[in-house]
């Protein structure tokens, strides 16, 4: 019986690939591109940068699959690594031209009570709003952190398993998160306080 | 539990991580004793429910339908070249310049060597105007780290090696057997000879003696004496298994 590309595992198609299987590498693209392609917009905020990102990623697997090791790991992490890499030169090469982010607020009347405390938190978190205060607030952390926020929180990975992309220790990964997510609520804690402050003077003009 | 322990598993409570009952159990009833510390799993709850909202908000997000199409060309592109790593380890560039140095280097040793005025000695067979006697004790004065000295053994068919050792090994080895025991004569280094084309590996090879006009030495790209170039000079061409030339030595 042989193994059709849909149900071949990563591994398996990575052979495939290597032996020339253009099939192979369509299944194996279209069964990871979505998260590598998330992943990508989650850390860069940019559509261009994260479909940059996921060509490269599979360019490199093109020209370099040898150098795919499964004893390393399995190779969804060896992808995310390539992706990690190849977004962190993108950041560091146009960091002068990401569009500053504006710490008082996205200027869409958001104000961040439901994360900081206070209302009903379900009611407020479906609110649109919310997830871009949320993504704004994970843009802004240093990358070191928010590497860490996009592929626990968001790609609900287990710490080993981001550990693996990072190549570094699970300590690490706990400590970073937990310190990420601190960062995270004292900047929505401030989008609110200045929310607050903007709605109370707008508040007053229109009283005076 | 206290302030402190709470702090450190308020983010798996507050995400919802697999851990340890008992600590679970420890730090939620701590947080419902600490308003403060209750305040801070609260907020670190709805933080954890903004992120899944920001994850389910993009979740279905994914590369452009474009960029597939674009890949499988390009690995149709890659498939019908050979792989760039095979070619370097296949066809290293480096033993060519090395091999390139060092003829030069012995070009220029031959050189000089050639320019000297031949000297009589038994054995040798020398052509052309007479010259001083050197003295008796040495052949030639030439470098000894250039010029091998060599007792003649009977020729030898070498066995199969590695093609890159070839010539290196067998220049300090026994040549010829056209001279009686005892019988001294100075022979070069072998001297690599360099192809446009890439030749087969050398499996096995044989040398050969002859003796050639100077000027023959042109072809293979080393200097001559211009006043010399009709005189003979003897030389071991080595002979690989399709039977090029691989090597050449001087022998004097």
């Amino acid at each position: 019986m042989t193994i059709g590309p849909a149900t071949a595992s990563d591994d398996e198609l990575l052979r495939l690939i290597q032996a020339g299987d253009e099939d192979a590498f369509a299944a194996l693209y279209r069964r990871r591109q979505g998260a590598i392609y998330r992943f990508a917009l989650r850390m860069s905020g940019s559509e261009e940068v994260a479909e940059d990102v996921t060509q490269e990623v599979f360019m490199t697997l093109l020209r370099e699959a040898g150098r795919y090791d499964a004893a390393r790991g399995p190779l969804a992490s060896y992808l995310f690594g390539i992706a990690r890499h190849q977004v962190l030169r993108r950041l560091g090469r146009d960091r002068p031209l990401v569009p500053i982010v504006d710490e008082a607020g996205d200027g869409e009347g958001f104000c961040a009570q439901s994360l900081a405390g206070g209302g009903d938190p379900l009611a407020d978190l479906t609110r649109q709003e919310t997830i871009g205060a949320v993504r704004q607030a994970v843009l802004a952390l240093p990358a070191h952190y928010r590497e860490v926020v996009v592929l626990c929180e968001l790609h609900e990975m287990t710490y080993a398993e981001c550990a693996l992309v990072l190549d570094c220790a699970v300590g690490t990964v706990r400590s970073r998160l937990h310190r990420a997510r601190a960062l995270l609520l004292t900047r929505l804690r401030a989008a609110e306080a200045t929310d607050s402050a903007r709605r109370g003077a707008d508040r007053a003009r229109c009283i005076v | 539990m206290n302030c402190v322990k709470f702090e450190a598993v308020i983010v798996d409570l507050a995400r919802g991580q697999m851990m340890d009952a008992g600590a679970r159990e420890g730090g939620l009833a701590h947080a419902r004793e600490c308003a403060r510390c209750g305040a801070r799993l609260a907020a670190e709850q709805r933080l954890t429910a903004g992120m899944r909202a920001l994850a389910a908000g993009d979740d279905l997000a994914e590369a452009p339908v474009a960029l597939e199409a674009t890949l499988r060309a390009a690995f149709r592109q890659q498939a019908t070249l050979p792989a760039p790593a095979a070619l370097t380890r296949r066809f290293p560039v480096w033993p060519l310049v090395a091999a390139a140095g060092i003829l030069v280097a012995f070009g220029l040793i031959i050189n000089s060597w050639l320019r000297r005025p031949p000297a009589s000695q038994p054995g040798v067979e020398v052509s052309g105007p007479p010259a001083p006697a050197p003295s008796p004790t040495r052949a030639l004065p030439t470098p000894p780290s250039e010029l091998a000295e060599t007792r003649r053994p009977p020729r030898v068919h070498r066995p199969a090696g590695r093609p890159g050792d070839a010539a290196r090994r067998l220049n300090p080895a026994p040549m010829t057997d056209e001279a009686e025991l005892g019988e001294v004569e100075v022979a070069t280094g072998f001297l690599p000879l360099i192809y446009d084309g890439l030749l087969p590996p050398l499996e096995s090879g044989q040398v050969i003696r002859v003796e050639v006009p100077r000027f023959a030495l042109i072809s293979y790209g080393l200097p001559l004496n211009a006043e010399r170039a009709d005189e003979p000079i003897k030389a071991d061409v080595l002979l690989g298994q399709d039977g090029l030339a691989r090597a050449i030595r001087l022998v004097h």
